[in-house]
C-alpha cells in the first residue's frame, strides 16, 4: 500500500463524512438514494446495450456499469451487469489508486477517462476493457464511474486472443495499465491509435471504446445532478452508509447459520501447460462464528502452468456473486465483500501474481469458486441453494470471410448455456440457463449466420442430460455448426470435460462437456477444452455439447408422475428414465402417450418410496 | 369513412378493473365508469355504453381499447398452439436469450413457454442467410405434424423457419399445408408477421400472435354480435399496442398487436389532451394542425395511476414514443411498434412494509380492489398509498367517491399507525414517507423512459390522469423537475378519451443494409416509394380517403460494425441529393444526444428504411361544463415535507374558466382528487383542463 494514496484518501474523508446515521435519521431518504444510484447503473447499462458494436456486447451481454466511493469501494451495479465482473470493481479502482503513486486528486482530474485491463491490477483478462471517471463533486474527488467491456479480441496470435496453451501474461495480448484515455475532456488519439492497432476488428473495438467513454460520462453526469439536488456530503454518506447496510444485512444472515467448520473442493480437469493429467484443486474452510464468515482458501492448487489461473480479484468476485445469488435481497455492494474475512494467500492457482496466464479464469476457477460456495450453503441453507450447475466453455474461430460485401477477417465467439442443479426446496431448476453467475445471453444463430460464413445445425436441449434426482437439474444444450464459405481456426478455453456438475444428497452428476470436430469421418478430433488455432475445414461438423445441472435427491424418489411429464416433452427418453429414474414405461400410438408398467417400476425402484410433491418457492 | 357529425363517437377503454367510455357527438358529451366483467368482457362495454345514456343505434364509431390479449397471456387463456419449426431448432423457444428475469435468484423460474416441448416438431428444410435454400421444405413431414398436433385437439399453428425474413416461400407452402390438412385451422407465419432477425424474437411473436388469436377473435366476434344486436350499425374499430386503430378483421389477424391496447390508449389521451389545451383551441380540431400550431406542450409525459399499477409513456413533438418490442411476461418478447411505456406495481393500492434491514418500502404488492386500502373498510388492515393520502389530508374524508365509496380515517390511522411503529416514526412522518417512497419510485420510472432515451424529463409537461395521478402529480414534478401539469377536465376516465384521439396506423420496412457512402440515391429513393405505394393500398383497403392518408418516413442509421440502428424521422419521402450529407448529420446530432458521445471518423451504415401510414383523424372535444360563479372554500390541514399547511378545499367543477389559484389547495371532483402545494399555482383553461404551474425554485 502506498502511503501517499492512504493520506489522500483519509483527506478526503476527514472533510466529509459526518454522522454515520442517514439509514436512522431519514430512511426514507436514504432508500430513495439507492434507487437513485441502480437507476444511474440501470441507465448505463442501457447505454451499453444501445451503442456497442461487438455482438459479444450489444447481443450477449458482456459488459458491466458501476459507481465505487471515493476509496474505490463499490456502491451500485446495473441489474443487467455481468455479474463476474462485479466483484473485481474495488481491486480495479484500489488497484488504479496503488499503481499511479499519487494523490488521486492529482492524477484524475474533471473530465478524465481512464483505461485498464490489467488483471494484476485489479482485473479479469486482458479483453475485459475498463473505463474509470472520476467524479467531482464541489471541486473534491467524490465518487467513481466504471464501464466494463468485452474487448472482441485483444491483439496475440489466436483471433479473439484466448489461448488456453500460452504460459505467461505476454502471451495473453496487449496488457494496459491505467493510461489516460481522456483528459479533461479532451479524447487522446494517440492512445487510441495506439490501442487501435494492436487489436483485430479494429473499427469494433474503436466502437466499443466510445461507447464506454459515453457510458461513464453519461454515470458523471447523473452523479452530478444528483448532488445538486441533494448536497454533496448527503451523497457521500449515503454510498458509505449503503454499504454498511449491505454488510448489516449479510452479517444478519451468517447469524442465523449454525457456528461450525465446513470443508468443500470443487475439482478443475487439468492444466492445460502441464503434461499431468491430475485435476486443479479449489479448497476452501468456511467457519461460521456467530456473525462472521472466514473463507479460506489456502489448501487449493498452487500456480497452473496453462492459462487456468485467476487473480485474487476473480476468486473474490466468484465468492461476492454466489453470496447475492444465495441471498439475492441484499443490494450488491462492498458490504458483501466486507461481511466476509478471506484467507487466500498470494500465489495460488486462485491468486496468480504476474505473469502467470489467467486467459481462463472465466472458465475455471470462477465457477469452481462458485462451486465452493453452493456446495457449503446446501448444507447450512438448502432451502438457498443449488446442486452444480453447468460451467463454461470459451469457443473463438477466426479466418477469412470471402463471401461478397463481407471481406475481411472475422472473429466470432461462441459461448454454450446450459442447466442449473436441482434444488432442495423446489422443483427441477431451468433449463437453457446462462453459466452459473454471468448473466450474459446468446447470440442469435440468424445474427451468426449473417455475420460470419457459418452454418448451425441444430441449437437444441439434449435429453438425458439433466442430472437425475427428486429435484432434475436443468437440461444441458447442444450445438453442431460449421465453416461454409473458407477454412478457419479455432481456439477454446473451459473445463467440464472429466467431471460433470454435482449432484447432492443422493442426485446423481450430470453428464461432462464434449466437443468433437468432424465426428463419424475419418478425421474426426476430440476437441477438448484446450485448443489454440485448431486449423478447421469448411464443411466439417462440429459437434459441441454443454452440461446440464446436477440433479438433488435419490433418482429413484422422483414421482413417477414428472418422469411421465419429461417422457412427453423429450426431456427425459424411455431408455433414460428406466437407467436413471427405474420407471419403465411403453409408448402407445393409438393414444399418443407413455403407458407405465407398474410391476417393472417397481421392481427397479426396489421399495424406494416416491418422495414429497415440490413445495411452492420458499 | 364515418364522419363524427354522423353519430356518437364513442371511445371505450377496458381495463382489469373499471371500463370507461367519453362519447361524443357534435357539443353534446356523456362519459360513464362501469366495472369490467372479466372474463366476459363485452358486457361491461355494453354497460358502459348503457351507463352512459347513449343509445347503441346512434353511434357513429366505436374505438375500442383492451386490456383481453394482455389477460388472455398473463392467465394462460390462449388456444393451444403447435409450433413448427426448422429441423434442430424446436427449443429456441424454450432457450430463449438465456438469460434471467432475476439474474441473482437461484428459486426464480421463467414461465413456461406458451408452446410444451411436445407440440413444437421439428421439419426438414433450411435457407441460408441469404434466403436461399439448402433443404427443400419436407412436405410429408408437414402434413404428419399437422395431423399429430389435430389428434392431440389443436387448432391453432405457429410457423417460424430460420431466414424466413429474407425468404418466406418454405413458411407460406406450410401454411397451405396447414390449411389443406385441417380446414379452418389458424395458421400464423414468422415471415408474414415479421421481416427480421433474430429467430427467437420473431418465433416468439409468432407463437404469441397464434397463442392469441382464437381467443380475440371470439372475443371480437361476441362484441361485435352483440352491439349489432342492441342495434350498433357503425364502425367498430379496436386500438393496437403503437396507438393506432385497426379493423375487426386485421385485429384478428394479428392480435399479438394489441396486448398493450388499455394503456396506449391512456398515452394517446395525454397526447391529445396537451394537444389541445396547448393551443386553447375549442371544439373539434384537426390533429395536425394542433400539433403544427403545438408550442412547449408536445413534449409530455403521460402517467395513469390506478388502483394497483401506474402505467408511464412519453410523448415526444406532439407523438407517444415508441418501441419496437413488448413483451407481456418475460421472455415472451413481441415484434410490433407499441407506445413506449413501462407499467410498475404502484397504485392506491400498493402495500407499505418493512424489509429485514428496517427500511421501508410500498409496492409492488397491492391491496388491489379487495380487500383494497384500509380507509375502504372492506377488510384491509395493511397501509396502503391511500391511506397515506388520507392521512396526509389530501383525500377528502367526506366526500362520496366513484361507486359511493366512503373512506374510513381512522383505519387508516390504525394501519399506517402499525407501519409507522416498526419503523420507530410518528404516523404522520410514516404517512408523508409512503407519498415520498412512491414517488421516488415513479420518479424512477419516468427516468427509464425520459432519461435512458436520452430525454430530460425537465422539458416535460406532466399529464397525470386516472384516479390517484392528480394527487401524486405535483410532489413527482418536484422531484423531477418538471414545472407544468395539464390535468385532464376527467382524469378517471381519461384511456376512454384516449380511444377517440387515435388514428389508424400501419407501419411497414424494409432492411437495406449498405454503407451510407455508398448508398444509390435512385435505389433508396425506390424503396421509399414502393413502402408508400403498399401503403397506400393498405389504407385504400380499410377505406381511408386519398386526402386522410399520411406517410411519415424514416431512416434506420448506425456506425458501420455497429448491432443496433438510430431511427431517425424524416421530413418526406423524397431522397434530397445530398442525403448522405443530411443523414450523416441528423444520425451524429441523434447519437451525441442520446449516448454522450460521437465519432465523425467512423462510417455510418443504413440499415432499414420505413415508412409509416396514418388516418388522420379529428380529434373531439369534452365540452367543459363551466364552473358555477362563485365557490366558498372550505380549510383542511395538510401534510407536508415543510410541515402541516391549511388547504383550501374545492370542488373543481366550481371553478370558472380562467380561475387562477395558489396552493395549498385540495381540489376534488367525483373521479379524482388533485392535489396542488403551497409553491404551485392552479388555472382553468379555455377547455376546462387545469393546468398546474411551479413558481420559483425553492
Amino acid at each position: 500500500m502506498n502511503h501517499t494514496t492512504r493520506s489522500g484518501a483519509q483527506k478526503a474523508g476527514s472533510g466529509w463524512v459526518g454522522s454515520n446515521s442517514l439509514r436512522e435519521s431519514d430512511p426514507i431518504l436514504f432508500q430513495v438514494l439507492n434507487s437513485a444510484f441502480s437507476s444511474i447503473t440501470d441507465e448505463m447499462s442501457a447505454l451499453t446495450m444501445r451503442a456497442a458494436f461487438s455482438l459479444v456486447v450489444s447481443e450477449g451481454g458482456d459488459y458491466s456499469g458501476t459507481i465505487s466511493n471515493r476509496r474505490g469501494e463499490l456502491v451500485a451495479s446495473g441489474v443487467r451487469d455481468l455479474a463476474a465482473h462485479l466483484g473485481t470493481i474495488p481491486f480495479t479502482v484500489q488497484g488504479t489508486h496503488e499503481w499511479i503513486r499519487t494523490d488521486p486528486e492529482t492524477y484524475f482530474r474533471p473530465g478524465d477517462v481512464v483505461l485498464i485491463n490489467d488483471p494484476y491490477i485489479g482485473g479479469t483478462h486482458h479483453n475485459d476493457m475498463r473505463a474509470i471517471m472520476p467524479v467531482y463533486l464541489d471541486g473534491r474527488l467524490a465518487a467513481y464511474i466504471q464501464n466494463s467491456m468485452h474487448w472482441t479480441d485483444i491483439g496475440g496470435h489466436v483471433p479473439g486472443t484466448f489461448d488456453p496453451n500460452s504460459r505467461s501474461s505476454y502471451g495473453e495480448g496487449l496488457a494496459v495499465p491505467p493510461i489516460h484515455v481522456v483528459r479533461e475532456g479532451v479524447i487522446q488519439t494517440e492512445v487510441v491509435d495506439l490501442l487501435l492497432r494492436n487489436v483485430r476488428m479494429a473499427e469494433t473495438a474503436r466502437g466499443d471504446l466510445l461507447t464506454s467513454i459515453g457510458a461513464v460520462r453519461l454515470g458523471e453526469r447523473r452523479m452530478q445532478a444528483l448532488a445538486r439536488r441533494y448536497g454533496p456530503e448527503v451523497i457521500i454518506s449515503a454510498m458509505d452508509e449503503l454499504i454498511s447496510y449491505s454488510e448489516d444485512l449479510l452479517r444478519e444472515e451468517f447469524r442465523r447459520l449454525p457456528d461450525g467448520l465446513i470443508e468443500v473442493e470443487a475439482l478443475m480437469d487439468k492444466d492445460p501447460g502441464s503434461d499431468s493429467d491430475d485435476p486443479l484443486v479449489a479448497h476452501m474452510s468456511l467457519t461460521i462464528e456467530g456473525d462472521r464468515a472466514t473463507m479460506d482458501f489456502s489448501r487449493s492448487s498452487g500456480p497452473a502452468k496453462g492459462a487456468m489461473n485467476s487473480s485474487r480479484a476473480v476468486t473474490i468476485s466468484a465468492v461476492v456473486v454466489t453470496m447475492k445469488m444465495i441471498y439475492p435481497q441484499i443490494p450488491m455492494n462492498q458490504g458483501v465483500f466486507r461481511a466476509i474475512d478471506f484467507v487466500l494467500p498470494e500465489g495460488l492457482l486462485l491468486s496468480a501474481e504476474f505473469p502467470s496466464p489467467v486467459s481462463g479464469c472465466a472458465a475455471g476457477v470462477y465457477p469452481a469458486v462458485g462451486d465452493l460456495i453452493l456446495k457449503s450453503f446446501i448444507q447450512l441453507a438448502p432451502d438457498r441453494s443449488m446442486a452444480g450447475p453447468t460451467g463454461l466453455l470459451n469457443i473463438v474461430m477466426g479466418g477469412e470471410d470471402p463471401r461478397p460485401g463481407f471481406g475481411g477477417e472475422f472473429v466470432m465467439y461462441l459461448w454454450l448455456e446450459g442447466g442449473w442443479g436441482g434444488r432442495p426446496a423446489m422443483k427441477d431448476n431451468a433449463t437453457a440457463m446462462t453459466t452459473f453467475a454471468t448473466t450474459a445471453m446468446n447470440q442469435p444463430v440468424e445474427l451468426q449466420e449473417r455475420l460470419y460464413p457459418v452454418r448451425f445445425d441444430c441449437y437444441r436441449l439434449e435429453p438425458d442430460s439433466g442430472g437425475a434426482g427428486w429435484s432434475r437439474g436443468g437440461l444441458g444444450v447442444t450445438r453442431k455448426w460449421m465453416l461454409t464459405h473458407a477454412d478457419g481456426v479455432l481456439s477454446d478455453l473451459g473445463d467440464g470435460e472429466k467431471f460433470g456438475p454435482w449432484g447432492y444428497a443422493g442426485g446423481c452428476d450430470a453428464r461432462p462437456n464434449r466437443f468433437v470436430y468432424a465426428p463419424g469421418t475419418d478425421e474426426e478430433i476430440n476437441v477438448g477444452m484446450f485448443r489454440t488455432n485448431l486449423p478447421i475445414r469448411k464443411g466439417r461438423m462440429m459437434d459441441c455439447f454443454q452440461p446440464g445441472g446436477g440433479g438433488y435427491g435419490p433418482a429413484l424418489t422422483r414421482r413417477v408422475e414428472h418422469v411421465l411429464e419429461d417422457l412427453r416433452d423429450g426431456y427425459v427418453t424411455a431408455e433414460g428414465a428406466r437407467r436413471d429414474y427405474g420407471v419403465v414405461v411403453r409408448f402407445d400410438e393409438g393414444s399418443d402417450s407413455f403407458v407405465l408398467d407398474e410391476v417393472a417400476t417397481a421392481e427397479l425402484r426396489d421399495g424406494h418410496e416416491e418422495g414429497p410433491e415440490f413445495p411452492d418457492k420458499p | 369513412m364515418t364522419d363524427r357529425n354522423d353519430g356518437w363517437h364513442v371511445g371505450i377503454d377496458t381495463g382489469g378493473t373499471y371500463t370507461d367510455l367519453v362519447g361524443v357527438r357534435g357539443s353534446e358529451q356523456r362519459i360513464s365508469k362501469v366495472p369490467s366483467t372479466p372474463p366476459d368482457f363485452e358486457k361491461g362495454v355494453l354497460d358502459s355504453i348503457e351507463a352512459a345514456g347513449i343509445p347503441v343505434s346512434e353511434i357513429g364509431i366505436i374505438s375500442h381499447g383492451t386490456t383481453v390479449a394482455t389477460n388472455a397471456v398473463i392467465t394462460n387463456r390462449g388456444s393451444p398452439t403447435a409450433l413448427l419449426t426448422t429441423r434442430g431448432f424446436r427449443d429456441v423457444l424454450e432457450l430463449r436469450r438465456h438469460n434471467r428475469g432475476e439474474p441473482y435468484d437461484i428459486y426464480w423460474d421463467p414461465p413456461a413457454p406458451l408452446v410444451v416441448r411436445r407440440n413444437r416438431f421439428e421439419i426438414s428444410e433450411r435457407l441460408d442467410y441469404a434466403g436461399d435454400v439448402i433443404t427443400p421444405l419436407a412436405e410429408e413431414e408437414v402434413r404428419l405434424a399437422v395431423r399429430t398436433a389435430a389428434r392431440r385437439g389443436i387448432g391453432t399453428f405457429a410457423i417460424s423457419f430460420l431466414h424466413s425474413y429474407v425468404n418466406d416461400a418454405h413458411e407460406r407452402r406450410a401454411a397451405e399445408i396447414v390449411a389443406e390438412e385441417l380446414p379452418g385451422a389458424f395458421v400464423s407465419t414468422s415471415g408474414a408477421l415479421l421481416r427480421e432477425p433474430p429467430e427467437f424474437e420473431r418465433t416468439s411473436t409468432t407463437v404469441v400472435n397464434a397463442y392469441l388469436a382464437p381467443v380475440i377473435s371470439d372475443y371480437l366476434r361476441s362484441l361485435e354480435t352483440q352491439l349489432r344486436q342492441a342495434g350498433f350499425a357503425g364502425r367498430l374499430y379496436v386500438m393496437h399496442s403503437g396507438g393506432g386503430l385497426l379493423t375487426l378483421e386485421s385485429a384478428s389477424r394479428f392480435p399479438a398487436r394489441l396486448l398493450t391496447s388499455g394503456p396506449a390508449a391512456g398515452a394517446k389521451a395525454a397526447e391529445g389532451v396537451a394537444a389541445v389545451a396547448s393551443t386553447g383551441a375549442v371544439g373539434s380540431v384537426k390533429a395536425t394542425e394542433v400539433l403544427a400550431a403545438a408550442e412547449g406542450l408536445d413534449e409530455v409525459i403521460s402517467l395513469d395511476i390506478g388502483g394497483t399499477s401506474a402505467d408511464i409513456a412519453v410523448v415526444r413533438g406532439g407523438k407517444a414514443s415508441l418501441v419496437h418490442e413488448f413483451s407481456p411476461q418475460f421472455g415472451q418478447p413481441v415484434r410490433f411498434p407499441a407506445v413506449d411505456l413501462i407499467t410498475i406495481g404502484a397504485g392506491g393500492g400498493s402495500l407499505a412494509w418493512v424489509d429485514a434491514g428496517r427500511l421501508p418500502h410500498v409496492g409492488p404488492q397491492s391491496a388491489g380492489a379487495n380487500p383494497g386500502p384500509a380507509a375502504c373498510g372492506l377488510g384491509g388492515t395493511q397501509a396502503t398509498l391511500t391511506d397515506a393520502n388520507l392521512i396526509a389530508g389530501r383525500l377528502p374524508v367526506d366526500v362520496n367517491l366513484a361507486g359511493g365509496v366512503h373512506l374510513d380515517i381512522e383505519a387508516a390511522r390504525q394501519a399506517v399507525g402499525d407501519f409507522a411503529s416498526e419503523l420507530g416514526l410518528a404516523m404522520e412522518e410514516a404517512a408523508l414517507g409512503i407519498i415520498d417512497i412512491t414517488n421516488n419510485n415513479m420518479a424512477r420510472s419516468i427516468r427509464v423512459v425520459t432519461v435512458e432515451r436520452g430525454l430530460d424529463p425537465r422539458d416535460y409537461t406532466l399529464v397525470p390522469f386516472g384516479g390517484a395521478g392528480p394527487l401524486m402529480a405535483a410532489e413527482l414534478s418536484d422531484i423531477l423537475g418538471i414545472r407544468q401539469i395539464v390535468i385532464p377536465v376527467a382524469p378517471g376516465v381519461t384511456s376512454g378519451l384516449g380511444c377517440l384521439y387515435v388514428d389508424i396506423v400501419h407501419d411497414t420496412s424494409r432492411a437495406h443494409i449498405v454503407a451510407l457512402s455508398e448508398a444509390d440515391r435512385a435505389v433508396l429513393q425506390s424503396i421509399f416509394d414502393d413502402l408508400a405505394e403498399g401503403m397506400r393500398e393498405t389504407l385504400a383497403d380499410e377505406g381511408v380517403a386519398q386526402d386522410r392518408q399520411r406517410l411519415e418516413h424514416s431512416i434506420d442509421l448506425r456506425y458501420l460494425g455497429q448491432v443496433r440502428a438510430l431511427n431517425i424521422p424524416l421530413r418526406d419521402g423524397l431522397v434530397p441529393e445530398r442525403f448522405q450529407n443530411e443523414y450523416r448529420e441528423a444520425f451524429f446530432n441523434e447519437y451525441e444526444r442520446q449516448f454522450h458521445s460521437v465519432a465523425i471518423d467512423i462510417p455510418v451504415e443504413v440499415a432499414a428504411l420505413r415508412v409509416r401510414g396514418v388516418r388522420v383523424s379529428e380529434r373531439p372535444h369534452i365540452p367543459f361544463g363551466g364552473g358555477a360563479p362563485s365557490f366558498t372554500p372550505r380549510i383542511r390541514r395538510v401534510l407536508t415535507g415543510d410541515g402541516a399547511v391549511d388547504a383550501k378545499v374545492v370542488q373543481r367543477a366550481s371553478l370558472p374558466v380562467g380561475t387562477s389559484l395558489g396552493g395549498p389547495l385540495v381540489l376534488t371532483q367525483e373521479d379524482s382528487t388533485t392535489w396542488v402545494p403551497p409553491d404551485w399555482q392552479a388555472e382553468v383553461d379555455k377547455l376546462g383542463n387545469l393546468m398546474l404551474t411551479r413558481g420559483e425554485d425553492r
